[in-house]
């Protein structure tokens, strides 16, 4: 009974309020259109698929074998890092500082996550030529730049 | 084969020694196997895909389960073939954690087991590596329904240097229970959630998707709570989140949740934890975070991850005016000039704060749309921005004055005294199911929003009448208080039913669907609302239209006003009036003041008075949040 009352409430609900942009599902990949929406119980989720029409392709079996997406040390982590949190790192190289930078400074073995920042800021155009650059080349232009710059000292991209 | 036999009597000897221990009514076991007693069922586990049992009735049978998993364990029973054609791991390596406790209990010698190679196991192992463990609770989300209660997961911290936590924080991985949904259809959606034809399964990914999603996508604040647990259990909850990969559950929006089987995990890992016993039904995520407090000791720290919205709030909190309008014009022209005599690091907080405006303004399509506007604005601020070559200071934000486990109860009851012009005096019972209303305690929850569900009044008359007075499947109001930043409008929706009191019926009970669009104004203590209404309603009583009488379509103004006086005290006041085209009486129309006062915790009482076309109410009111 409790259940009956509550699904009318939420058809009630999901039919009358807010307008949900449709964003256009991501690219396969790691970056965050394919990896958050494919376990996101709601309407965000129903409105990404409209554009896609698939759910659980990017599915994250626990058991059943493991996904590429994961932050293993190394140069291949890090760039699956670099393109799941491109929005935040574009915005923290800019500035030179920022969690998403320290974070990647621990990924990569770097010893200075300040010098990390300092280098990619004054690399930004380089790395971040337009909006619309593809994320592996962003995630490559930046593990390029971290091994090129020895004084960072970045010891586990290989 | 040689070793069969001897395995195959220790595999006995074992089994034996569970009966003799009553290991399967053991509440660990029961909780590893997610048994539980049901009033429809009886005792069945909620685990419903079949690869979570060895023995054919392990589903109902713990007892069963649990001799079947010794025998495989040491094995007695070889695996069955089509789990083998299934590519299915053997039983030793898909329940490390039933292994780990029987080990406990039952003290058997580890050499006499019939080990196989866990490449799986290991690998998920290596990623994890755990340390300890958070349970994290993302705010309310009100712009999607199946966030609006707000959604809990757990932070696996990964074992590393003790290097400041903030340098692989986003490296540690979240484990999360969600449902696959499997349509768009919202009606079919609804209905698939509430009755459980979702599966549901635990997943694990980097945390910093889950802090993508929630503090930047849908600028969430994330609420952290550090669990005291033992080293030994942060084991058994990764071999049984291991565990759990191999099955699904039916997924129930209402109860059996994200947040019940978060607890129910940690319950299974922790037999000392008294977590979803603490917790009624609808299982509402705040109260599973109150739960962990019901253990003491067992919260041993609590963070705070500020939403995008909430670090944009921090950079212009005390800015000046000029720097403030500087902020918003980049937002829209990227090459908004800055004059000349700013200095340098006043330029680096008005462009940071610029990104930050524009990241939370286009979140919803920064992530898909790289050639949209949003991403074209936010390219140019940050290449100036980078121009600089300076860094920025890190931004502090301040913790929050009030946290999710502060809140008052999800659930209200409450009781009180009526007098009303046309009817006299009345009792009066209230109910709500959930969750918070604008006039509640203060703390805890979205302080400009409403969501309340299923919430009612009883009146009980001269003579023992009983009569409804109000039903509402949900009454919510979400307000985005304007500012030169934030231009977005505040809704509000209702549907239920309630009693008329005007020229359409004396007294009637109608069916109702309103909705709202407005704005809303926050000026500290006092909050002011006004919105435009449609409404419909209709009652058999009612007289309504010439062509559909019963039913009558009301539109018009809206408005209501809050002030907080200290934590204690709450005053509102608010009405509407609605224009009703074709039918009796034109206008209908609604006035009310309130008073509340927190008497503690979780009490509260409260006076208010109303006058609608036809009546004159005032009542008197206790009202407890549980």
């Amino acid at each position: 009974m409790r259940r009956l009352l509550l699904a009318a409430v939420f058809a009630v609900l999901l039919s009358s309020t807010q307008a949900f942009a449709a964003a256009k599902y991501g690219a396969a990949g790691c970056g965050l259109g394919s990896i958050v929406f494919d376990s996101q119980p709601g309407i965000v989720q129903i409105f990404a698929a409209t554009t896609n029409g698939t759910f659980g392709t990017q599915t994250f079996g626990i058991t059943t074998g493991t996904s590429n997406c994961e932050t293993a040390p190394g140069a291949a982590g890090a760039k699956v890092f670099i393109e799941g949190n491109r929005e935040a790192l574009a915005k923290d190289i800019s500035r030179g500082q920022g969690e998403t930078l320290k974070n990647l400074a621990s990924l990569a073995g770097c010893a200075d996550a300040g010098a990390v920042g300092s280098v990619l800021q004054k690399n930004f155009k380089a790395i971040f030529p337009a909006a619309t650059t593809p994320s592996e080349n962003v995630a490559d232009s930046i593990v390029s730049t971290l091994k090129r710059e020895t004084a960072l000292a970045c010891s586990k991209l290989g | 084969m040689a070793r069969a036999a001897p395995d195959a009597a220790y595999a006995e000897a074992m089994v034996a020694r569970a009966h003799q221990l009553g290991l399967a009514q053991d509440p660990h076991w029961l909780r590893l196997g997610h048994w539980r007693r049901r009033p429809l069922t009886g005792l069945r586990s909620e685990a419903a895909g079949r690869d979570f049992f060895l023995d054919p009735q392990g589903r109902t049978n713990p007892s069963a389960e649990l001799d079947a998993t010794l025998r495989a364990f040491f094995g007695a029973t070889p695996q069955p073939a089509d789990e083998v054609a299934r590519g299915l791991m053997p039983a030793f390596c898909r329940f490390p954690a039933r292994l780990v406790v029987l080990q406990k209990e039952l003290r058997f010698d580890p050499a006499r087991l019939d080990p196989k190679p866990c490449p799986r196991w290991d690998e998920f192992w290596e990623r994890v590596q755990p340390e300890s463990v958070s349970l994290i609770f993302s705010a309310y989300y009100l712009n999607n329904p199946a966030s609006m209660f707000g959604h809990t997961f757990l932070r696996i911290r990964k074992r590393g240097p003790a290097v400041d936590r903030e340098k692989r924080e986003l490296l540690d991985g979240a484990i999360d229970y969600s449902a696959d949904a499997d349509t768009r259809n919202p009606v079919l959606y609804a209905f698939k959630g509430l009755f459980g034809f979702f599966p549901g399964t635990f997943r694990l990914r980097p945390f910093f998707y889950k802090v993508r999603e929630y503090n930047d996508y849908e600028s969430r604040d994330l609420f952290e709570y550090d669990l005291a647990l033992t080293d030994a259990e942060v084991v058994i909850l990764i071999a049984h989140v291991f565990e759990l990969g191999s099955t699904y559950f039916d997924y129930y929006y209402v109860d059996e949740n994200c947040s019940y089987h978060i607890l129910a995990a940690l319950e299974a890992a922790a037999p000392r934890l008294r977590l979803l016993e603490n917790v009624g039904t609808p299982v509402v995520p705040i109260d599973t975070v109150k739960a962990l407090y019901g253990n003491p000791g067992l919260v041993r720290e609590v963070r705070y991850r500020p939403s995008a919205s909430t670090q944009f709030n921090a950079r212009v909190a005390g800015m000046p005016r000029d720097q403030r309008t500087l902020v918003e014009s980049l937002a829209h022209d990227p090459e908004t000039p800055l004059p000349s005599g700013l200095a340098e690091q006043d330029r680096i907080r008005v462009l940071d704060a610029g990104a930050d405006l524009v990241d939370v303004r286009y979140a919803k399509e920064l992530p898909f749309q790289p050639d949209g506007e949003g991403s074209r604005i936010k390219q140019r601020v940050l290449e100036r921005r980078a121009a600089l070559q300076r860094p920025s200071e890190p931004l502090r934000v301040d913790p929050p004055a009030h946290w999710p486990h502060d809140a008052h109860g999800s659930g209200r009851v409450s009781a009180g005294a009526l007098w009303s012009d046309a009817e006299g005096g009345a009792a009066t019972l209230g109910y709500r199911l959930a969750l918070h209303g604008l006039d509640d305690p203060l703390g805890g929850y979205p302080d400009l929003a409403q969501i309340e569900f299923f919430a009612g009044e009883l009146r009980v008359g001269r003579g023992a009448t009983v009569q409804l007075e109000r039903l509402d499947f949900i009454d919510a109001i979400s307000l985005h208080a304007m500012t030169s930043f934030d231009h977005r409008l505040s809704w509000k929706v209702r549907a239920g039913a309630s009693r008329v009191r005007d020229a359409g019926c004396a007294g009637c009970l109608a069916a109702e669907l309103t909705l709202g669009m407005g704005a809303a104004l926050d000026a500290g203590p006092l909050l002011l609302f006004a919105t435009g209404d449609v409404s419909v309603q209709a009652s058999g009583a009612l007289r309504g239209f010439e062509f559909a009488r019963g039913v009558r379509a009301g539109a018009g103004p809206a408005a209501g006003l809050r002030l907080r006086l200290g934590d204690r005290l709450t005053a509102s006041a608010g009405g509407h009036a609605y224009w009703l085209p074709d039918a009796a009486g034109p206008w209908t129309w609604l006035t009310e003041v309130r008073l509340r006062f927190v008497v503690s915790g979780d009490v509260a009482i409260g006076v208010s008075a109303r006058k609608l076309p036809e009546a004159v109410e005032a009542g008197l009111e206790t009202f407890l949040f549980y």
